[in-house]
């Protein structure tokens, strides 16, 4: 059973049931006053037709006595010859019959029997014939003439007589004055007055005797015929002879009795009219029920009324206070059930299912949490907290069928620690645990640095980091450009791996193995992709271990240079492996030293020196270029201060900026600060930018070198002539030198196209105004012949090669204020 | 009430009679149709004896009938009677016995008229005789009438405008007459049919009581158009307007006769026998049937009349009519009050 239908179980009796009380009283007590009411009224009604009989049947006493007395009548009465009372008398008679009948309508008929029952006079208005003039054999006259009273009354419907009527006789009893003596002479009957009194106003009276809509009366006689009823058609009809026995045998017939009355229950009061007439009173209970009927009937309709109200009023609390709030539980909980764990419970109500959907939100939020921690365990390494194999795979696929949208080029990076076993073995597996959360820990690091660093690569797509199981660990890497970008992530691996761990005091050395798998080169599998990793971890266990191998070989060699330079590039500048060499600018007509370029050297630990033509594209591409070239600049500058301080001539210093220091770099900020920082005045700054670089840089750029060629800073483009600037261009960047490639210097004496290009350069730069610089002089023809020609400052071997800080600082005292050209010339 | 009244009048009637007796003893009180004395004979039987006649008058035998019945003949000293009724006056006591020694003018009357009904030879002098006809106006009735019929079931225009003669014994014999019966027919059926008959006319009747035969009569002023009358009556009428006709129907009708009676109960017997023997003498019983227009039965003074008068065919009916007529007899008392009830329910009932 639905919830509605329970609660409107309960409730709905409870407000019916006092209602049906109330109107069960109600109704008993409007039936009650109403029986009362009716009885009251029939009884009342009653009496007052049982009073009007009375006083018509004594009014028709009185006046059939006053009719018997008249003078004329007795005249009438003594006067024993026929002739004379039919001829003399018989007329005045009638007319004072007549009189008499017109003064009382009710009187039908006045007669004057004589003792032996013939009619001696008659009148009435009727105009019904008269049917026997002897009612000597009548029913009426046997009874009338054994009458010894004063007034004889009898109700009949005599057959010469209109409907039922009550006839009075009053016997005339005379003394004839002629013949007998007035005094002792008995009276004797000389007949019969008869006064016929129509009972129309009977009729009358119970054709409008109501009481209430069916309440009547009626008028039995002594054998229950019906002699007046309201509905004609009863009229001669007999009231059943039991009926009939019941009333006349009931000791209070005044009183309402119930009893079966034409079909219906009613309450029947009689009253007795007279020797022959009964009048009954019939209420039908149907009637009296009536009022209370319809009383019932209002409250069965208030009750219904109410139930309806009630249950519409019922199912709309409900639905809004239990059922809505129940459904959204429902949902929440089916919601749960479909594992959304926080589902939106609208309920602010602060009752039992407030709290109930709070609870459900606790219980979800727990749920929650457990599955998290479901998934964590499904998922996700218990020691390193970090995806597992399944999850590895499950990701794989997913990236790669991204990857397979986008056309994106991915590598999957599989890591085995070297040396993990015998960890383990001598260790124990409390210390492997260790190193395994720590490498985890390392691996996430670097792969976060890398997120940082190659962020715009990386957009949209995440690394995965995951352990296979044991010291197998999986790297992915979505979305890279190419194989380099690879090998520099796992390079770095490789390097923060080499790092000693430190677990109890104990210092443990450790390295990893890397194999790289690319997508899709190498595969569009999950399986195949980490199955080939896994071969290329092997190969590159075969390599000695603490290295990284791709799976596809001709990889491997490309890569590894430029990725092992960056590496120790970067920890180069960490380790201070890099340092300046100096090569001093002669100026061609003095031979003086007027700067000194500043020359980054890296001096390998492994390698030795490595050239900067092998790692300045390096430390472009991977952007290290940037400390480099600020490092450059500070440390020119700090140097070429020591040497003012130490009073080693008043030269500039050349550095070199790449143009990806001009496009990132805040230059100008970091030549003031060098400038100040050593007291340096701007002329001694010369920034040396390669045409090619001055090519590509966007104009914004140009108008910060501008300002600093305002400030008082050269800019000088270095390597002039391998590009192919326009004069135009010349013009319009804040140039202050061109310095002649020195290539075109070394052939310039053998080749006259090289010549040329040097004369025209410096005809150039003559004409625009620029300084110019010669750089690779290394003979003292060239030496000459550039002088000649109008250059203005020689830089080469010629002069002197770039050396360290050290041996420049013995040059610059040796050499100092000699001519330097004239001693090599 | 029309009974009432006529009680009222009677008695104011009755009073002045009896104050008039004890204030002028020479007066009798003579109980009569009204038009029916001529009062110059009055005047000169006063001259000649100084006796003052007062009359009293009625409107039918019924109330004559009834006056006396009031007083049970007392207060009148002589009484016009009809014939058919003097027997029955006579047995209850009310007449004076009266012989050709007390009235010595009776030798002029015809016998044929004094016996003419039982007990009236020995209670009454014939006053005179005629017959009862239907009056009408000739302008105003658009035909001729013949038959009783014709009063009886009166044509549509006529209803309203007849008037019937309320006496038991004439109402009922004119309708036993139209009906084909005798006047005298005690057969119930034949009564029963002249009732129906009369109950049918009823509504058509303007009125059952004698009418005027005055200058003001009903039947001057159209007021009614057609009537029973006694023949003489109808000579009376006659003296006013050309328009009175009278037809004594084919039926036939009753003759009868009056009788002048002296009530027993008078004081003075002798002044009214000697009024009535006045009344006889052949030149005043002559002038009186000029003045009445009834046939007198008074054979000397029938002598006395002009030719005019003893051929007049109204006073004198001659023919089929005349055959057809016939005299009061004498009914069964309950006969009698079968007619008596059938005028009372006819007159008063309605």
């Amino acid at each position: 059973m639905r919830l509605h239908a329970k609660v409107l179980l309960v409730v709905v009796p409870l407000a019916v049931i006092p209602l049906m009380i109330l109107g069960w009283l109600a109704y008993d007590q409007l039936r009650s006053s109403a029986v009362e009411r009716s009885s009251s009224q029939m009884t009342a009604l009653m009496d007052q037709t049982a009073r009007s009989f009375q006083m018509h049947q004594d009014v028709a006493k009185a006046n059939a006595r006053l009719f018997a007395d008249a003078s004329l009548m007795r005249a009438y009465a003594l006067t024993e010859d026929e002739e004379e009372r039919y001829v003399l008398m018989l007329p005045s008679l009638l007319k004072l019959f007549f009189s008499y009948l017109h003064a009382y309508p009710d009187y039908t008929e006045i007669r004057f029997l004589l003792p032996d029952g013939y009619e001696d006079a008659r009148a009435t208005l009727m105009s019904i014939p008269n049917a026997a003039e002897d009612e000597g054999d009548t029913p009426f006259f046997q009874e009338l003439s054994r009458f010894e009273g004063e007034t004889f009354v009898q109700i009949s419907t005599p057959p010469d007589s209109h409907g039922v009527s009550l006839q009075v006789a009053r016997p005339v009893r005379l003394i004839d004055p002629v013949t007998q003596d007035p005094l002792n002479g008995s009276p004797i009957l000389r007949g019969y007055l008869v006064v016929t009194m129509s009972l129309d106003f009977m009729a009358e009276q119970i054709a409008v005797s109501r009481i209430g809509e069916n309440g009547h009366t009626l008028v039995v006689d002594e054998r229950g015929r019906i002699l007046f009823h309201r509905d004609p058609s009863q009229l001669g009809q007999h009231i059943p002879a039991s009926l009939m026995n019941r009333i006349l045998g009931s000791e209070e017939p005044e009183q309402l009795m119930p009893v079966l009355f034409q079909e219906a229950q009613s309450l029947l009061a009689t009253r007795r009219l007279n020797e022959d007439l009964l009048l009954i009173g019939v209420l039908p209970e149907r009637e009296l029920l009536a009022e209370s009927q319809r009383l019932g009937n209002i409250v069965v309709w208030i009750i219904f009324g109410t139930v309806v109200l009630m249950v519409i009023a019922l199912l709309m609390a409900m639905n809004t206070l239990i059922v809505r709030p129940l459904k959204q539980l429902k949902g929440a909980v089916r919601e749960i059930g479909h594992g959304n764990l926080s589902p939106e419970i609208g309920l602010s109500a602060n009752d039992e299912l407030g709290q109930l959907a709070r609870s459900f939100q606790e219980m979800a939020g727990s749920l929650e949490s457990s599955r998290v921690k479901v998934e964590r365990l499904a998922y996700h390494d218990s020691l390193t907290g970090l995806p597992n194999r399944f999850r590895a795979h499950e990701n794989l696929r997913h990236m790669i069928s991204l990857a397979h949208c986008k056309g994106a080029k991915m590598a999957v990076l599989f890591l085995d620690l070297d040396n993990f076993k015998r960890v383990n073995d001598t260790l124990g597996h409390q210390v492997g645990d260790q190193l395994l959360k720590e490498m985890s820990a390392r691996l996430t690091s670097v792969l976060r640095a890398e997120d940082f660093i190659c962020e715009e690569v990386l957009q949209n797509a995440s690394h995965l980091l995951a352990r296979l199981g044991g010291d197998e660990f999986v790297v992915l890497l979505p979305r890279i450009s190419g194989t380099q970008d690879a090998a520099k992530v796992a390079a770095r691996i490789l390097d923060l791996m080499k790092v000693p761990f430190h677990f109890d005091g104990q210092e443990i050395y450790s390295s990893t193995s890397i194999g790289i798998s690319l997508f899709p080169d190498d595969g569009t599998e999950v399986d195949d992709l980490i199955k080939r990793a896994d071969a290329a971890m092997y190969q590159a266990k075969e390599q000695g271990r603490n290295n990284f191998q791709f799976y596809s070989a001709s990889y491997n060699l490309a890569v590894f240079d430029h990725i092992s330079l960056e590496g120790r590039l970067r920890r180069a500048i960490e380790n201070s492996e890099l340092e300046l060499h100096y090569q001093p600018l002669v100026e061609a007509k003095t031979g003086k030293v007027v700067g000194l370029e500043a020359l980054l050297r890296w001096n390998d630990p492994l390698e030795g020196i490595i050239s900067p033509d092998r790692f300045i594209p390096i430390a472009e591409d991977s952007g290290l270029i940037l400390p480099i070239g600020e490092w450059v600049l500070r440390e020119a500058g700090r140097q070429l201060r020591i040497w003012q301080a130490a009073g080693l001539g008043d030269a500039s210093v050349s550095v070199n900026v790449s143009a990806i220091q001009l496009q990132r770099q805040d230059l100008f900020t970091i030549v003031s600060e060098v400038l100040d920082d050593n007291d340096l005045a701007p002329w001694q700054l010369e920034l040396e930018i390669t045409e090619t670089a001055l090519m590509r840089i966007r104009p914004e750029v140009i108008g910060e070198l501008d300002a600093l060629r305002q400030k008082g800073v050269t800019i000088s483009l270095d390597d002039f002539g391998t590009g192919y600037s326009s004069l135009s261009l010349l013009q319009e960047l804040p140039i202050g030198k061109l310095k002649i490639d020195k290539t075109f210097v070394r052939d310039m004496l053998v080749d006259p196209k090289d010549a040329a290009i040097v004369s025209a350069v410096l005809f150039i730069a003559k004409s625009l105004g620029l300084r110019s610089t010669a750089e690779g002089v290394e003979t003292p023809e060239q030496a000459v012949r550039l002088a000649d020609e109008g250059c203005g400052q020689l830089q080469g071997y010629l002069l002197c090669r770039p050396l360290p800080v050290a041996e420049m600082t013995e040059f610059l005292q040796s050499r100092k204020a000699e001519n330097i050209l004239q001693s090599v010339l | 009430m029309f009974s009432g009244k006529t009680i009222f009048v009677t008695l104011v009637l009755l009073v002045t009679a009896v104050f008039a007796q004890a204030s002028e003893p020479k007066e009798l009180v003579f109980l009569n149709w009204a038009n029916y004395m001529d009062p110059d004979i009055l005047v000169e039987f006063e001259q000649r004896t100084g006796i003052s006649v007062k009359q009293r008058y009625f409107d039918s035998d019924t109330t004559r009938d009834e006056l006396l019945l009031e007083t049970e003949g007392k207060g009148f000293d002589l009484a016009l009677v009809n014939g058919s009724s003097i027997r029955i006056l006579a047995k209850r006591g009310w007449l004076e016995p009266l012989d050709e020694s007390s009235i010595p003018n009776l030798k002029h009357v015809n016998p044929r008229w004094r016996s003419a009904f039982e007990q009236a030879e020995n209670y009454g002098v014939p006053y005179s005789w005629g017959t009862i006809g239907i009056v009408y106006r000739k302008d105003l009735v658009p035909f001729t009438v013949s038959s009783w019929m014709d009063l009886l079931q009166p044509a549509e225009e006529l209803h309203g405008k007849i008037s019937m003669i309320g006496d038991n014994k004439d109402i009922v014999g004119v309708a036993l007459k139209a009906l084909g019966y005798s006047l005298n027919t005690t057969d119930e059926k034949a009564l029963q049919e002249a009732e129906a008959l009369l109950q049918a006319q009823a509504p058509a009747v303007k009125t059952y009581r004698y009418i005027s035969i005055g200058a003001d009569s009903a039947l001057l002023t159209g007021q009614i158009v057609m009537s029973m009358m006694y023949n003489g009556d109808m000579r009376m009428l006659q003296q006013h307007s050309d328009n009175i006709a009278f037809v004594l129907p084919k039926e036939g009708g009753n003759i009868w006769t009056d009788y002048l009676s002296v009530l027993s109960a008078s004081p003075r017997k002798a002044d009214a026998k000697r009024f009535i023997n006045f009344l006889n003498e052949p030149e005043i019983a002559a002038r009186l049937a000029q003045f009445t227009h009834y046939a007198t039965p008074n054979l000397s003074a029938e002598a006395l009349l002009p030719a005019e008068f003893r051929n007049d065919p109204v006073i004198y009916p001659t023919g089929e009519a005349l055959e057809n007529s016939e005299a009061y007899g004498r009914l069964p008392p309950r006969a009698q009050k079968r007619q008596a009830a059938i005028v009372s329910r006819l007159v008063q009932g309605g």
